[in-house]
């Protein structure tokens, strides 16, 4: 009895863990190197671009760099985008690389930087969506009681890319990306129980990684 | 007297029905309002501040204390409470502070000076528009903001008109629909600042030398 609780409980962990597949990338364009004691800060492409990147993976992000290294000065988003207003809003910042010189022409733009030791920033994009569900729950309840029946699963793809910027330089000095593909389901026999894939927290997990990788 | 106080009971029932039902109209309208208060800080702006020229701002009673209320667009709509205090006024503030070191608002019905040379600027909220997911039919709030801004010298000799606009949308995603609107609106009242300070160092030099 005990044997058969065993492995149905790891049948279902095996279940759960194979529902989601994780797909990084590298790609390094231009030599660098990164001080101690430089900064970095992560911005996220603007929705004017059509770009949908959640405020929750950028908090993940910013959370997870600063707590796994030491090596670099991480400023977090909404401190940098205050402290540089208003040049750093949705339809102000630069939205790539080529950009950047109009912008570091502007004298107290560039001395900011220089007394922030900002040498790069990470602009993120990307997004999480569901691709496609299917299936039917449905949930009743009475004097008696209550209870739910079914049986309902959806797709969710997190894909992110992150283009790391040279400020000195104004160019683009590599990317990294990171693709989770997860199932979600619930089923449904009197009391539901979600199986959720954490699409964008493992997402977070891979691109955070990805980017301590490429400055290692 | 059976039949009096009959009639009086009937009364005090209608009387005590009509009270019963007013009080559930009221709930049911006022229940359902959502109501939110704005409080967006602006920071001060990353710009040269210039020197020795006086600005005397003349703010609308509509920027120093807004209030919006909806109506019932759609029937599934709830009506919207949206207080926005002085954080417009706030807001221009802090730009117009960050360009100039001597700005002055002006009180309500003052005379403006004539002993020295300075700009005056009014400023308007003109409109203020959202679009919630219901009504667009996707998952963002999206706000707009537009204001008239008047820029005039002593002798009137330099008249300006801008309409600074101001743009903010906001995914609703893992945010409840309060929070995610309250975001759009902080972002579009950002955006107008962002509007503000490109438009404030276009125009600087008509602005200086319109009263040197």
């Amino acid at each position: 009895m005990q044997r058969n609780i065993t492995l149905s409980s790891l049948l279902l962990m095996t279940l759960i863990s194979s529902c989601s597949t994780t797909r990084v990338d590298e790609e390094v364009n231009l030599p660098f190197e990164l001080i101690e004691g430089q900064s970095i800060v992560i911005l996220s492409d603007s929705y004017h671009t059509g770009n949908k990147t959640e405020i929750d993976f950028m908090n993940c992000l910013n959370k997870n760099l600063k707590r796994k290294q030491n090596k670099f000065n991480l400023i977090p988003t909404n401190q940098f985008k205050d402290d540089f207003y208003p040049w750093f809003e949705p339809s102000t910042a630069p939205q790539n690389a080529e950009q950047l010189p109009k912008f570091l022409k502007k004298q107290v733009i560039k001395n900011k930087l220089e007394n922030l030791k900002i040498k790069y920033i990470i602009n993120i994009t990307g997004e999480t969506t569901t691709n496609s569900s299917s299936g039917a729950l449905s949930c009743a309840a009475g004097p008696g009681g209550g209870g739910c029946f079914g049986f309902a699963w959806w797709d969710d793809t997190s894909s992110y890319s992150a283009s790391v910027w040279d400020l000195n330089e104004a160019i683009v000095v590599g990317n990294v990306s990171a693709s989770v593909t997860g199932t979600s389901v619930i089923p449904a026999i009197v009391i539901p129980i979600p199986i959720l894939a954490r699409t964008q927290s493992n997402a977070c997990e891979g691109l955070s990684n990805q980017i301590l990788a490429f400055f290692s | 007297m059976l039949k009096r106080y009959l009639q009086r009971l009937n009364e005090t029932i209608m009387k005590l029905s009509n009270r019963i039902a007013s009080f559930l109209l009221i709930v049911l309208i006022y229940g359902c309002s959502q109501s939110l208060i704005i409080s967006t800080n602006i920071p001060s702006p990353l710009v040269n501040q210039v020197d020795n020229i006086r600005v005397l701002v003349n703010y609308d009673e509509n920027i120093i204390n807004y209030q919006f209320k909806s109506t019932n667009i759609e029937k599934n709509e709830s009506p919207w409470e949206i207080e926005f205090n002085d954080s417009h006024k706030k807001l221009f503030d802090k730009i117009l502070n960050g360009f100039f070191n001597n700005s002055i608002q002006m009180e309500s019905n003052s005379e403006p000076l004539n002993d020295a040379y300075y700009i005056v600027i009014n400023i308007k909220l003109d409109k203020f528009e959202f679009l919630t997911p219901s009504l667009a039919s996707n998952d963002k709030y999206s706000v707009w903001l537009k204001y008239d801004i008047l820029l005039t010298n002593t002798e009137h000799e330099y008249s300006e008109k801008w309409n600074i606009t101001g743009y903010g949308e906001q995914e609703t995603a893992s945010l409840n629909q309060n929070q995610a609107l309250i975001n759009a609106i902080d972002l579009a009242l950002r955006d107008t600042g962002a509007n503000l300070t490109i438009k404030m160092e276009e125009e600087m030099e008509s602005i200086v030398s319109a009263i040197t």
